[in-house]
């Protein structure tokens, strides 16, 4: 058996000194990537290869905890069943590899030294077609066990962390591999983005013309001044028009609160969850950790009382713990997202909501903010608050969401799979309500994403959820 | 067939992926893997080594067994045609249904090499009678969809999962004889015709079925002339692709019947007790007997401070974790069903028996049970719905699995002795006895998991589980199935004549041994004497030539070297 061979490639990085980020390095081995997953905690044998994570195949076989119960409630527990993909690319491929289980196995396998080809397609496919919406990790029955067991062992079993694997799996792949085992939509993406670009492609200079566009009240922090709130933005809200409203809404709810609102203008700061999603991870923790230090100094320097973001991808990569490669231990300043932000003034009485919004709505969670972020009440106490407003879910809620395929650079690097997952994210929005009715997001990127589908298939409207609040202010 | 090593105790030595099929050279395995393309499109033909990983492993003890390819037909006449291209190039296949035979083997080979044929697609349910009580379905279809099926559409039918149910299919575990516990458990007994897809491709139809346009072939199981049925379940003659399964009638009542006792040797007077009850039929479900740790495994931790991982768990830690979730030493789950009078009167029966016979057995009170995860999964069993408790005992010990089911008399000086065949043999390789007895109509399975540490006790379970298998082959008790890296292994334990008559059907309906080849051991070059020369029918093969086992690379075949389709820019 010969190992394949590029001695051209490895000849280039000998020359170049120590090897580029993003340079194959063949002397990563499998045992790398044992010990990467090892480190946080993992035992690479604990899947059962039951395929739970594919499938919410009987909710009373899922354990009874606490977010069960809120999403379903208890009375039907043993008896019912649902039996619908909550994962995405099982949902769209049906083929046993493209499932987190089946990455998880090629994870060992890799680590035992298996060796792929970094321009598989079908690999490539297999692996970044995972949009890391956590949705397997909620349902894995390894990390849940038994129903009822949590009296005898604290639930879930850290030993056994999905979400982690597939992390480690992307990383490992392109430290070994470099750019080339990345999808070329996706590799775009993460190159323009670790390069100070925007996710859009827009040039950063155009940060303010959301602001020129909406005529929202904001101080330009890279100009100088204080704020109350620093609003960040990230790398797509204020280059892409659709989100504008949302980022306007946004604004009013907060100086309704009586508090004043910046941003960082052209210094905009991304924090690139496509960098992560493509596994350059040193770059992604590089790019934040800059980012993270920007903010402290404007914090320790009086300048802003607490940052807000309205990018729940942001969200994510500054509150994941370590072992998902988030930067939570590095940020010592006030921080949250936009959502449970409004929460928390509304239940302080420092916001409320006087005009009624006669309108019936449908709520989808996001990944990044609800599943991993696990801002699932604030929404849902937000909306109950706007005078009128009639509420749906879909069936598939809470931790249990399904995926509308907006991130991990899955429309850029799967353009055709995104839409298909979008789709259906709006057809199950379209069967819990009448027709006609909004779909409200708590993710930008979903309102995004949703919303180009809709307008090209003429669907129903998509809006964010800080709109809808923003129509209820008296 | 040892562990291949690589440094690590257990750990598989890195291995050649996506070779090709034994005794298939590459332009003949390229020529089919265009022809399987062409026939279910390209989507559906998989090579690429990301995309074989979940058909390499399983549970058990013994390292992956790699597919060379995975085909996924979405009809019969798509597998008809697959079949014709495998046979006329002699590319092997192994037919999958939903891939759930867990700690058998799962989507596992026996040899590498085979080209995988994933059946999953194939997931309708073609028919459900509800007045006389069946349904009809193709391999893909799995427990929890018909379990739904039959909620949705309000049906008062009952299935019989297995345990692993739900993602496990009626289809494939009929087909490998796998049991459940309503009284309607023995699944192969309560199946009726057969649509099967033969080595050659042609179209068999069993049972009543033989007729052209019959009206019973799903409800009447014998057929006319031979029963043929038996000839494709635990073997590889043919790719069952239509089953008919008879459904139980919901029942007006049920009362689930939940016993423990204390005592280890009580496992005698508790089969002696049951005996009567179910070769009578008094008590129809089948009755689970399951040891302290079977029952609380799948919550607990495994106590590896106390072990050591090579001593026996000590039985006063046994006891004190039986004692806090209302389990005993055995654990007795048995159901009666019936109308609610009929019902009450044999609860009554089965109460003054066993006050009478089994004085020291407590009979728990069903709704405080079923707040312990192992009494409230027991139930869901007997009444027809799917659980998946059972999964959690894989992390017992870390990850690992292979169940050994010898076949015992059901009397309870049997199940002593049993017991004293298995438990030592645990306990000599470190492992500890995990087991239950399942009461059926005359035996008792005595279903045990050898749980183990993956990867590093692997070759330790491998040698255990030899070690059984000879143990109960040489006492008279037949294993009823195996896992794939035991398959031959255990055939070679069974009368010559047995050996030679499954090798001669072999031979008839599958020449080129181009179904599942090794299957239960299986194969058709069995039944010559072994000589020099080629074989006719075995393309490529020298009979006598050692064979490949299980985990060891395919021969010649490079890593990551491009597919020779690729090359030439075919398929993808």
């Amino acid at each position: 058996m010969s190992r394949h061979r590029r001695p051209h490639r490895r000849a280039r990085a000998r020359e170049a000194g120590a090897p580029g980020r993003g340079a194959p390095q063949s002397t990563v081995r499998g045992e790398a990537l044992r010990a990467e997953i090892e480190a946080k905690g993992i035992n690479l044998y604990e899947c059962y290869t039951c395929r739970l994570c594919t499938e919410e195949m009987q909710r009373g076989i899922l354990t009874l905890t606490e977010p069960y119960r809120k999403a379903f409630g208890e009375s039907e527990w043993r008896r019912d069943i649902f039996n619908e993909p909550v994962c995405p690319t099982w949902d769209y491929y049906r083929h046993e590899a493209y499932t987190a289980y089946g990455r998880a196995l090629l994870a060992r396998d890799l680590a035992d030294g298996l060796e792929v080809a970094p321009d598989d397609r079908r690999m490539q496919e297999v692996v970044y077609t995972c949009l890391l919406c956590g949705g397997c990790q909620e349902l894995c029955f390894s990390r849940n066990r038994v129903p009822l067991m949590k009296e005898f062992m604290p639930l879930p079993r850290e030993v056994w962390d999905l979400h982690g694997i597939l992390l480690a799996e992307r990383k490992w792949l392109f430290e070994r591999h470099g750019w080339e085992v990345v999808p070329e939509g996706l590799r775009t993406l993460a190159q323009r983005l670790l390069a100070g670009g925007t996710a859009t492609g827009e040039p950063k200079s155009h940060a303010t013309r959301w602001v020129e566009a909406t005529g929202a009240d904001v101080v330009d922090l890279s100009r100088g001044g204080t704020a109350d709130v620093l609003l960040l933005l990230d790398a797509r809200a204020p280059y892409d028009r659709l989100l504008w409203p949302a980022l306007a809404a946004g604004v009013r709810l907060i100086r309704a609160a009586g508090l004043t609102v910046g941003t960082l203008g052209a210094d905009e700061i991304a924090t690139a969850m496509p960098v992560l999603a493509a596994g350059d991870v040193r770059g992604y923790l590089d790019l934040n950790r800059a980012a993270i230090d920007k903010i402290t100094r404007m914090a320790d320097g009086g300048r802003i009382g607490r940052a807000v973001t309205v990018d729940d991808t942001g969200y994510q990569a500054w509150t994941a713990p370590a072992k998902h490669y988030g930067a939570a231990s590095h940020v010592h300043f006030p921080f949250t997202h936009i959502v449970p932000f409004v929460a928390d003034l509304l239940r302080e009485g420092r916001l409320t909501f006087g005009r009624p919004v006669d309108e019936e709505v449908v709520l989808l969670d996001g990944c990044h903010i609800g599943r991993h972020g696990k801002v699932l009440d604030q929404p849902r106490e937000i909306l109950a608050r706007v005078p009128g407003l009639r509420v749906r879910e879909t069936a598939l809620r809470r931790e249990y969401l399904y995926c509308c395929g907006a991130a991990a650079g899955a429309p850029e690097a799967f353009p055709e799979q995104a839409m298909w997952w979008g789709r259906k994210r709006l057809r199950q929005a379209a069967s819990a309500a009448t027709p006609g009715a909004t779909v409200v997001t708590t993710s930008l990127i979903c309102a995004a994403h949703l919303r180009r589908i809709a307008s090209a298939d003429a669907g129903p409207p998509v809006k964010d959820l800080t709109e809808i609040a923003a129509a209820a202010l008296a | 067939m040892a562990t291949e090593t690589h440094g690590r105790p257990g750990r598989p030595k890195p291995w050649a992926v996506g070779g090709r099929p034994k005794g298939v050279d590459e332009k003949t395995f390229a020529r089919a893997l265009r022809e399987f393309a062409a026939i279910v499109g390209d989507g559906n033909v998989s090579f690429s080594p990301a995309e074989l990983v979940p058909y390499a492993h399983d549970v058990i003890m013994i390292p992956p067994i790699w597919p060379s390819a995975v085909v996924r037909p979405g009809s019969v006449v798509e597998v008809q045609q697959i079949v014709r291209v495998a046979n006329r190039l002699r590319v092997p296949l192994w037919p999958v249904s939903t891939g759930k035979n867990i700690a058998y083997g799962r989507m596992m080979a026996v040899e590498p090499g085979n080209v995988v044929l994933d059946l999953a697609r194939m997931n309708r349910i073609l028919e459900v009678n509800e007045k006389l009580a069946y349904a009809v379905v193709e391999p893909g279809v799995t427990y929890a969809q018909l379990y739904k099926h039959l909620r949705d559409q309000n049906l008062p039918l009952w299935l019989d999962p297995p345990a692993t149910a739900p993602g496990a299919g009626p289809l494939g575990n009929t087909v490998e004889r796998g049991v459940g516990y309503t009284p309607y458990g023995e699944h192969f007994l309560f199946s009726c015709g057969m649509e099967v897809v033969l080595p050659d491709g042609r179209l068999l139809r069993t049972g009543s079925g033989a007729l052209p346009g019959s009206r019973t072939w799903h409800i009447f199981k014998w057929g006319y002339g031979p029963y043929l049925d038996g000839l494709f379940t635990a073997s590889n003659y043919g790719i069952v692709i239509r089953l008919g399964i008879w459904l139980m009638p919901e029942p007006p009542a049920y009362q689930p019947i939940l016993m423990t006792c204390d005592r280890e040797d009580d496992v005698v007077a508790i089969m002696d007790f049951l005996r009567p009850l179910k070769v009578s039929h008094l008590l129809p479900s089948a009755v689970v007997v399951a040891h302290a740790l079977l029952a609380f495994a799948a919550e607990a931790e495994y106590p590896r401070h106390l072990t050591g991982g090579t001593r026996p768990v000590p039985e006063d830690w046994i006891r004190e974790q039986a004692r806090t979730r209302m389990l005993g030493i055995w654990n007795i789950a048995g159901c009666l069903y019936g109308a609610p009078a009929v019902v009450k009167e044999l609860t009554d029966v089965v109460r003054r028996r066993a006050a009478a016979e089994l004085p020291q057995a407590t009979l728990l009170d069903v709704d405080a049970a079923r707040q312990s995860p192992y009494w409230d999964h027991k139930v869901r069993n007997m009444t027809g719905v799917p659980s998946m408790v059972e999964y959690s005992r894989l992390s017992w010990r870390g990850g690992g699995n292979a169940f050994v089911a010898p076949v015992v008399p059901l009397f309870g000086e049997e199940a002593r002795k049993h017991m004293e065949i298995a438990r030592p043999i645990f306990w000599k390789h470190g492992f500890d006895y995990i087991g239950e007895f399942i009461a059926a109509s005359r035996d008792q399975h005595h279903v045990m998991m050898l749980l183990h540490k993956q990867p590093d006790e692997m070759a330790r379970a491998e040698a255990c589980y030899r070690e059984l298998t000879d143990a109960f082959c040489d006492g008279g008790y037949l294993p009823y199935r195996t896992n794939v890296g035991f398959m031959d292994h255990t055939m070679r334990r069974l009368d010559p004549v047995f050996q030679a008559v499954c090798a001669e059907l072999k031979r008839a309906l599958d020449p080129n041994e181009i179904l599942a080849p090794g299957k239960n051991g299986i194969r058709a070059a069995a039944a010559r004497p072994a000589r020099r020369g080629r074989v006719p029918g075995a393309a490529g093969r020298r009979s006598g030539a050692p064979r490949r086992g299980p985990g060891r690379p395919a021969q010649g075949a490079a890593k990551t070297r491009r597919h020779p389709a690729k090359r030439r820019g075919g398929l993808r």
